[in-house]
Parts: C-alpha cells; structure tokens; sequence
C-alpha cells in the first residue's frame, strides 16, 4: 500500500452559489430550479444537447478543477488517472421523464441519443472520454454520503496502486417537480483534482490542501431508541481514522450536514459527547452540498475542520479537511 | 499481499433462492426462457425478464433479493452478531430499487429513495462499520467486490459482506429495447444469431474476511479466495466498447498479476459475454490476446446463458460460480449452442458434462455502460 | 412543425436534420453522409429515425434507416412515403 498522502491540487465547481469555489455562500438557500447554469458558455455552443443536466454539470466543474490543477492531467498516462462520483439524484429527473414516456406513448418514443444516461454511472463516463480517464471510473450512490464515500474510494484506490491521478466530486440534479424532495434539490457538481504529495512538489503545483474520509453506519432503529453501546465508538473510531494522532487533542469544529433524522440527531449528539464543537446545516436532496463544503473549506488558509454527514438510512461519513498552507505550523505533515 | 477469503456466500436468481440451489442448475443447465414482465406500463416491444423470487416486504425489489443473499452468508460463514457490527457493507446496483424511485403507477405514492440497498443490509445485518452503495451499471457487483477486497488489504477492516443485486427497472428495460439491445428469444452469449440481451433479476452476497480473522473465529471452510482484480475504463464511448479492446485486456492483465496468476494458471473464465453483437466478438477477441495459445482450450463459462444479464448483480454471481467451480474442482456444462456459435467469438464452450477443473484460478469478467470494466481473478483456498 | 405535408420541403427537413445532429444547417449539405463526413454514431441515426418519423407522420424501418444516409436520401424517401399514403400521426 502507498503511504504518500493526496494533495489536492485542483478544484472545480458550478452551483446555484456560483462557480467560484471561494464564495460559496452556501448557509443562504439556494433555487435549483433557477436558470443559474449557462450551457452555452460553460460548455460550447454544440454537444449536449441529448446530455442530461447531472451530466453537464459534472463535465463542467471537471473542466475548472482541471484548469485550476495546471497541467497535472496532462502529465499522467491515461491508464493512470482515476474517477470517482457521487451522486444520488443526477438522473432521478430523467428517469422520471422517461418514466413518464414509457408508460403512456411507449419505449419507441423515447430519445434513443439520450437513452444511454438511464445508467447513473454514465455521468462520469462521459467526463472520463473527454479527458482520457482510462484507469478506472466509479459511481457511488448511497444517499447523502456518496461524494464524501468518492473522495474516500478513490483515495483507497489510490492507495491500492490503482492510480496516479484522481478526481473526486459529486454531481447532482433537480429532482422532478411533483417529488416532495424538490424544493430541497442538490443541483451542481464539485471536483477535486488529488495527486500525491510528491507529484504536486515535482511539478510546483499550488496546493489547496489534503482531506481524509471515513464511514460508518448508525442503524436507524437504534438511533433515536434503545441505547447502542458501541455506536459511539464506531463514531469515535471513525474520527480517528481521518485525524492523525498528533492532532487528536485539537478537537476540529464539525459542520454536519444532513436533514432532521433520529440518525443525525444521534450523530450530533455523539459528536458533542466526544467534544467536538458541532453545527448541525440543512443538507439538500441529493450528496452534493457536504462536497461543496469541502471545495470551499479548501479555498482559504484556516484551521483543519470536519464535514459530516448523515443520510436518514443510516449511512453517514465524515471528512477532516486541512487546508494548505495551516495556520499552527505544528500541524505541518512532516 | 494479505489474502482475501471468500468463507460465505448467498445467492438468488431465476435459478431460486441460495447457493445449493444454483450449483444444482448449473450443473444441469436447463433451458429457462425469459417472461414478460409482470409490469403494465411496460409499454415496450421485448419487456423481457428472468425474474427472480423476492422476499415479501416494502423494501424496494433489489433491497428484498440483497436482504435473502445476505441472510445465507452470513449463516453460512457463522458470523455473530458483533463480527458482523465490524463488516462494512458495499453492494453494487445499476439501478437500485427502482420500483421505488421510478415514476409510480399510482400518482399518490411517495417515491422514497432508490440508492438505499447497502444501508438496508447494514441494517439488517447489524453493521457499525459503513455501507456503500456502488452503481456502476453491470460492472457495480464486480466493483463492490473489488472495493471489499482493497478495504480488506488496505487494513481498514477484517471482514465485508459484499456483493451485487439488481432487479426489473421499467425505465432500464425500456431504453434497452430503444437501442435494439434486448434479443427476442432469449440471452444468447456468443451464439451467431445473437441481438442483444436479456435482462434477469438476481443477487450474490459474500463474507469476505483475512485468514487471519477466519483462523480466530474457527472458519473451516472458504469456497475460494478473492486474489486479485483490474480496473479500467474506455472512455471511448457511453454503449460501445472499444474495438480494440486495450482496456477490458488490461483490466484482466493486470487482475491476473495482481492475483499471482499466469494464463497457464488459470482453469476457466466467466466472461461478461452479454449477447450483444459487438461485445461478444471484442471480448472473445480480447480473451484470445491474454490467453495466446491458451485460449483455444480455456473453458469459458457463459453464466448469463442460464440466468439472464443481472446487471448490477453479474460481476457478483459470475464470481459466485467462480467459487463454487473452485470449491467443487468442477466446470459445469455451458448451455447448449452446438454448431451455432458465432465463429467470430472463437471460445472454448464446453457444453456435455461436467468436466474436472484444471488450473487453480478463474477469471471473471464485469463490463458496463461509460466504458466501466473490472475484473477478478479468484483462488482455490486449497491451493 | 406540422406533420400533414404532402409535399417534403428540403429545407425544412435540412433544419430538422441539423437541429437532431447538433450542426448548422450548412453543414448538412445535400449529398454529406450522416455517419462519414457529420460524425453521427448509431444512436444519432436512430434519434433521426424517431424525429423523422414524429415530423412527417411516417414509419421507417431498419433498411430504411440503413438506406438514409445523405439529406437527399432523406428527402427522397420522406416524399416516396408521403406520396404513397403512408400514416400520418
């Protein structure tokens, strides 16, 4: 296994906030439903016009965080670069439009140029052809966590020798007008362009920073119910994965975000036991918006800090972001 | 590397519910023509489907087949209940329940959401550790295998369940049947009047723990180890494989070295070999460059010939015949394709009888939708 | 775009045809092969297969679409249809 830890290098993001990473004011809500993204000058004038909005957006935030990372892409061989995507929402539109046209006029009259995006993973399949990403691609769904779940899988497999270059994000979009999650839809992606610590030194590459994921499961029958004696060690171990042991006495600030559950509010209240000073932010429809915490917590030098989230199902994760350079030089990783 | 036991295993298809029940099929590989789907709004002209027997329950369909997989291995690697607190879940599903989040027939019901199958099994079974839902299209349980083995070896756990499960979706079958992609009579991999594939529901579940957890706990048996896997991507094209085939080669290239196997090695291959036209012929072709002169006598064993292309579910159950052909020592008998086999997909089918397994690994194949390929190579535990 | 014409206007179906493929409509000349010379895949010429058909109230079959490969082709074959009383939608 390789020890070298990820730096990232580049960030990319489109969002009803804005496309730039470093103004996300993302406490204020925000319409998905807005004209907020312009296809002709984000993408070209021609291309996508049988492209869904998951996948232009997704193509369009890789395209900035590749820009943003310089020439690092370039200096990897195809078979080298890696792609890993959340997304729970990014064809739930689609589908349910085509739902819609299958059960009245019929299979026929669908539109065959946009039938391959049926299938979630074809998201980040068509970002992997434009920019020759020939080492792997994956799409992850579990709901909420799935963004933070693409930086973690994608480090693992980097760490597993699988890449050299690796892009991680989430995409997500509108949900459909009659799903009672629409009002809360995730729209927008973000990317993060990782390479090794190295790699970024060799080229001189500006750093943003590194982050750390890791997962856990609160069962949701036990969240708000009966006491799980091991719950809050599964919680507290998982801290302990992303923090590195010298830095296990600063106790980092946690943004947890995620919709009133009985699992998150467990989660909340294990964060505090543990001593963690937490906010509790609304999450939207979809697994977007802990990554773009992340993307904007890593535009601006400041102290390491924690983005957690926790879907309703039990799934939940969280990611120690240290932004470059740090403030206290004893968090220097040397 | 640290090995990768495989020590539980569950299963269901249209073959029925759990491993005993495949093995028997596929030793007698009887013929199982796909239904219509028992659907009303599948408006389309081939709503074909091998279903499979879901559990009842208002889970989503691929929650319920998952659950019935799950349940078998976990009892059949005996793992209690505080083991299981420590096995993260990762479960890979094209489509998810997607009679959830598909458009319901009756307007008034909610659409909870579809991506829920790995939180459902932790759940189920009492996880603490994570669970990650992958959706890769028909690679997913292929890469949920994968991701299992590298948590395993990257020593962020001991033990996974893992594995795939995919059920109907309306809205998957119907762009099929778009493209012309689903064959009117049946999943026909490399046969020469092939036209496309047929889908079937299913689902395959893993224990997979370190020789070490296993020796602690007493484990006796492990149907096989998971060695090794390739990831690639095309990035060529969103349905079309490359021509050329370089990735998918490289995909089982490097699963072979990773695993420690050479082509001599190897005693069978379960290709993804789905029945469209292009894919059979670009895999046949890519196995014939890995294998060399190998390849000519390299059983392959068309699984989706039997059961239908399972989708987020293939890379799992192709890797669960894997298993048992490994723990049986045996390769059974291909479903029958006699002079009618595509000569431009020149692989070795044996149909007949069983035949001894020679060669103490096997490779498995998962290829999807956006280019996605991965790989696995698996090995007798005996060996 | 109405679906009762007896008489195909080339133009018309030039516009239809650059709009399906993604192109200006002078690149869609009368003899450029859809597949060849304008890039279209096999879903691009089944997506015109299903905007012709929409269009112009006809049905085409696969050795049509096979035969369809230039805005004249197109065009000749739309008049045949619609001349022999082919459905209107």
């Amino acid at each position: 296994m390789r020890a070298d830890t990820l730096v990232v290098t580049g960030i990319g993001v489109v969002s009803p906030w804005g496309n730039d990473p470093a103004k996300l004011d993302l406490r204020t809500p925000a319409d998905a439903d807005e004209d907020w993204f312009d296809v002709v000058s984000e993408l070209g004038p021609r291309g996508y016009k049988y492209v869904p909005p998951g996948c232009r957006y997704l193509i369009a935030a890789t395209r900035r965080a590749l820009r943003d990372a310089g020439d690092a892409v370039t200096r990897i061989p195809e078979p080298r670069r890696g792609m890993a995507v959340g997304t729970e929402n990014g064809i739930a539109g689609l589908i349910d439009a085509m739902d819609e046209t299958v059960t009245t006029a019929g299979a026929d009259r669908l539109s065959p140029a946009t039938a391959p995006y049926f299938s979630v993973n074809t998201l980040a399949g068509r970002v992997a052809m434009e920019h020759g990403i020939k080492g792997w691609n994956l799409t992850l769904t579990s709901p909420r966590a799935a963004g933070l779940q693409a930086l973690q899988a994608g480090s693992r497999a980097y760490a597993a020798g699988r890449c050299d270059l690796l892009l991680a994000g989430s995409t997500e979009a509108a949900l459909p007008s009659h799903h009672s999650g629409h009002s809360a839809s995730d729209a927008g992606a973000a990317v993060l362009v990782l390479e090794p610590r190295a790699a970024a030194a060799a080229r001189g590459a500006a750093l943003h920073g590194t982050c750390a994921t890791a997962t856990f499961f609160l069962a949701p029958l036990l969240a708000s119910g009966t006491p799980a004696p091991d719950a809050l060690r599964t919680t507290a171990e998982a801290l302990a994965r992303v923090t590195p042991a010298r830095h296990r006495n600063i106790h980092p600030p946690v943004r947890l975000i995620a919709e009133p559950s009985p699992v998150a509010t467990r989660l909340l209240s294990q964060l505090r036991t543990l001593g963690l000073r937490t906010d509790f932010l609304p999450a939207g429809s979809g697994t977007l918006l802990p990554v773009l915490h992340i993307a904007h917590g890593l535009t601006a030098p400041g102290p390491p800090h924690i983005v957690a989230t926790a879907s309703p199902d039990g799934t939940c994760a969280l990611t120690a972001v240290h932004p470059q350079p740090p403030t206290d030089p004893t968090l220097e990783t040397r | 590397m640290t090995p990768v036991l495989i020590t539980g295993a569950g299963a269901v298809s249209c073959l029925g519910v759990g491993v005993p029940a495949m093995w028997k099929a596929l030793c007698a590989a009887p013929e199982i023509r796909p239904r219509p789907a028992a659907d009303p709004g599948a408006r389309m002209r081939l709503p074909l489907i091998h279903p499979a027997p879901a559990e009842p329950g208002t889970d989503g369909r691929a929650t319920r087949l998952a659950l019935t997989a799950a349940r078998e291995a976990i009892v059949d690697a005996g793992l209690t209940s505080s083991e299981c607190a420590r096995a993260p879940v990762v479960l890979g599903t094209g489509g998810g329940n997607a009679d959830h989040w598909e458009r319901p027939l009756a307007a008034a019901r909610p659409a909870p959401p579809g991506f829920t199958v790995a939180a459902a099994l932790a759940t189920a079974i009492g996880s603490g550790a994570g669970a990650t839902c992958v959706s890769n299209a028909c690679a997913a349980g292929g890469f949920a295998l994968a991701i299992a083995a590298d948590l395993i070896r990257t020593g962020e756990a001991e033990v996974v369940v893992a594995g795939g499960a995919e059920a109907y979706s309306r809205v998957a079958l119907a762009c099929f049947n778009r493209m012309g992609a689903v064959d009117a009579r049946a999943c026909r991999p490399f046969h020469r009047d092939r036209a496309g594939t047929v889908f079937g529901e299913g689902a395959a579940v893993f224990v997979l723990e370190t020789a070490d957890h296993a020796r602690r706990r007493g484990v006796r048996h492990a149907y096989a180890r998971l060695a090794g896997s390739g990831w690639s991507c095309d990035a060529h094209h969103l349905t079309a494989p490359e021509p050329a085939g370089s990735q998918i080669r490289r995909a089982m290239t490097d699963a072979l070295d990773e695993a420690g196997a050479t082509t001599g090695t190897v005693g069978c291959v379960v290709p993804h070999g789905t029945g469209t036209r292009l894919n059979d012929v670009v895999e046949s072709q890519a196995l014939g460059a890995v294998f060399g002169d190998h390849a000519a006598h390299l059983p392959v064993y068309s699984l989706k010939a039997l059961i239908g292309h399972t989708a987020g579910a293939a890379g799992a159950l192709g890797a669960l015949a894997a298993a048992l052909m490994l723990d049986h020592g045996t390769v059974p008998p291909n479903a029958p394709l006699g002079p009618e086999q595509d000569p431009h997909c020149p692989v070795n089918l044996p149909q007949g009888p069983s035949q001894p397994l020679t060669g103490r690994h096997i490779l498995v194949n998962a290829f999807a939708f956006g280019g996605n390929n991965v790989s696995l190579v698996l090995e007798g535990s005996a060996a | 775009m109405t679906p009762h014409h007896t008489a195909i206007d080339i133009e018309e179906l030039r516009a239809t045809i650059a709009e399906t493929l993604e192109l200006d409509p002078e690149e869609v000349t009368d003899d450029a092969r859809f597949v060849e010379d304008l890039g279209a895949d096999s879903l691009l010429a089944l997506e015109m297969q299903v905007v012709l058909e929409e269009d112009y109230g006809v049905h085409l079959t696969e050795d049509d679409l096979r035969r369809t490969t230039t805005l004249r082709a197109a065009h000749a074959l739309l008049v045949a249809r619609t001349t022999q009383g082919g459905t209107v939608s």
